[in-house]
């Protein structure tokens, strides 16, 4: 199987200071990639280095056989790789529908963005109820779907998710991890998945990868790694 | 003394002085939600404006409608130079913003005056006559500056509100890294959002050059109501700096009629921060 997403010893600086280190992973195609590991261990970074977000030292990212270090946030969008960040940063003051308006920003082909949006109402009935409501007043559950719903406008063909589950009680969280797993089984969509609740990332991930200080630390299948040392460490700080 | 009869031409030049106030506010405001700048040169912007249309009818004998129009292109390349080498370059740089807002603004000034020098220099009027509607008979000039005004008001409203460079406006306003996320050129907007701001100022300052006059003083005076209006609607607000301008146009209707001199001015102000120390944040809420 072909890789949709090959990073390849990147290395991210902070100032002076080394936030990620060497780190190498791959995103098959068409499957869900979780990325597991202590508060602190460089998940976001390796992200946020992913969607141009911050500058990558050294290494390389190569998305369908395109580099993109050095390429602006806009064009790595445009590419199809879309980050869904850690607090979601929804547009609190506009409208659920402007919101999702807004993540289509790229797009011109109006039939498709009027399918995807027809998706997401079917995904998330509460966002169609609420479409007219300001996004800052829905729930912390809605909210995250909302920014879930926002990247998918973009039609990606890589979504990222950073912590979608911080801060949900469990039932929403359930209801989290089988959108999840809709969207990747019938829209074909690749995913990267930032988590700490192992219970979600290894709920609907294929393949996981442990992170601590800055560096991988043990990856593999998911079924295999999940009860390995490394990912025990990872999430312990051992 | 104020009378009752005063009234009618009291609300005639809140509406005039009112519209005006919003249409230079607008770009102030944009630039500071979007940028999270404050742009003190924006009232020499709105002064140099007026000069700059008064000498192109002037030394090119262009009509002034020619002149206006000419002075909003040219200011709105200002913006644009503005955007690219004073918010992008000292973005989140409060110090370095005030600062080198301060300098234009004395150059500015420091030109209009070596321009003018002590001659007291007034667009030619863009109208002449008065019409009379009921018992109330109201100058062309007024009726004309309330009603370019008033479109263009409604057409920022529009642009704002209902198109797509509207909405990644305020989503960059909203949250930055948000807005970068899905795609959106934040250069390219600021840069487009400052250009319409700056064109905004230009035109109420070609407006307002011909209703009283042009002075190098007369962007301060803006530059206050600008702040005080923007205050006073709170941060993020636009639909609240439609009602503040208003009011800020009623207070320096009134007050000169019942009060004399500089002392209007000042009451005028003094009401403001009263109304300001009662709701230090203003008065509307965010929906930009």
């Amino acid at each position: 199987m072909s890789n949709i997403l090959e990073i390849k010893d990147i290395t991210v600086m902070y100032g002076k200071s080394v936030a990620i280190h060497d780190i190498s992973l791959n995103v098959p195609e068409g499957k869900i990639v979780t990325m597991v590991g202590a508060n602190g261990a460089g998940k976001s970074t390796t992200l946020k280095a992913l969607a141009g977000i911050v500058p990558v030292t050294q290494g390389s990212i190569c998305f369908r056989g395109e580099e993109l270090v050095g390429q602006s946030t806009q064009e790595i969008v445009r590419k199809g790789i879309v980050l869904v960040p850690e607090g979601r940063h929804l547009f609190p003051h506009l409208s659920v529908y402007k919101n999702l308006q807004l993540g289509a920003t790229l797009r011109t082909d109006k039939i498709g963005i009027q399918e995807d949006l027809e998706y997401i109402y079917d995904l998330f009935p509460k966002l169609k109820e609420r479409r007219k409501q300001k996004a800052g007043t829905l729930s912390g559950g809605e909210q995250q779907m909302l920014a879930i719903a926002r990247g998918i406008m973009a039609s990606p063909k890589l979504l990222c998710l950073d912590e979608p589950s911080l801060g949900l009680a469990p039932v929403v969280i359930e209801q989290l991890g089988q959108s999840i797993n809709d969207i990747n089984k019938t829209r074909g969509v690749s995913i990267l998945l930032v988590e700490q609740n192992v219970h979600l990332a290894f709920g609907v991930a294929d393949y996981c990868y442990a992170m601590s200080v800055g560096a991988m630390v043990a990856q593999g299948d998911v079924d295999c790694i999940s009860s390995t040392d490394a990912v025990r460490k990872a999430y312990f700080g051992g | 003394m104020f009378s009752i009869n005063l009234m009618p031409n009291i609300l005639i030049n809140t509406c005039v002085l009112g519209v005006m106030y919003i249409l230079t506010s607008l770009g102030f405001a944009f630039i500071f939600n979007m940028l999270s700048s404050i742009n003190l040169a924006h009232g020499a912007l709105y002064m140099i404006a007026a000069y700059a249309c008064y000498y192109i009818s002037m030394l090119f004998g262009a009509s002034n409608w020619v002149a206006m129009i000419i002075s909003a292109v040219i200011l709105a390349a200002v913006g644009l130079v503005l955007e690219r080498f004073m918010f992008r370059l000292f973005f989140n740089d409060f110090d370095k913003i005030i600062m080198v807002g301060v300098a234009i603004m004395t150059i500015l000034q420091t030109a209009a005056t070596i321009a003018s020098g002590t001659k007291t220099l007034v667009i030619t009027s863009y109208a002449t006559g008065s019409t009379i509607i009921g018992k109330i008979s109201i100058s062309n000039e007024k009726l004309l500056t309330f009603g370019i005004g008033l479109v263009l008001l409604l057409a920022s409203l529009y642009l704002v509100n209902r198109t797509a460079l509207g909405r990644q406006m305020q989503a960059v306003s909203q949250d930055r890294l948000g807005a970068a996320l899905q795609g959106i050129n934040i250069n390219k907007v600021s840069a487009l959002i400052c250009a319409i701001g700056c064109a905004l100022a230009a035109i109420a300052g070609c407006l307002m050059g011909a209703y009283q006059g042009l002075s190098s003083t007369m962007g301060d005076t803006m530059n206050l109501r600008i702040l005080m209006l923007v205050m006073l609607a709170g941060a993020g607000s636009m639909n609240g700096i439609l009602i503040t301008g208003i009011v800020m146009g009623f207070l320096d209707s009134l007050f000169p009629v019942i009060i004399q001199g500089n002392a209007a001015s000042a009451a005028a102000i003094a009401i403001v921060v009263v109304l300001l120390l009662i709701k230090p944040k203003g008065f509307f809420g965010h929906e930009m």
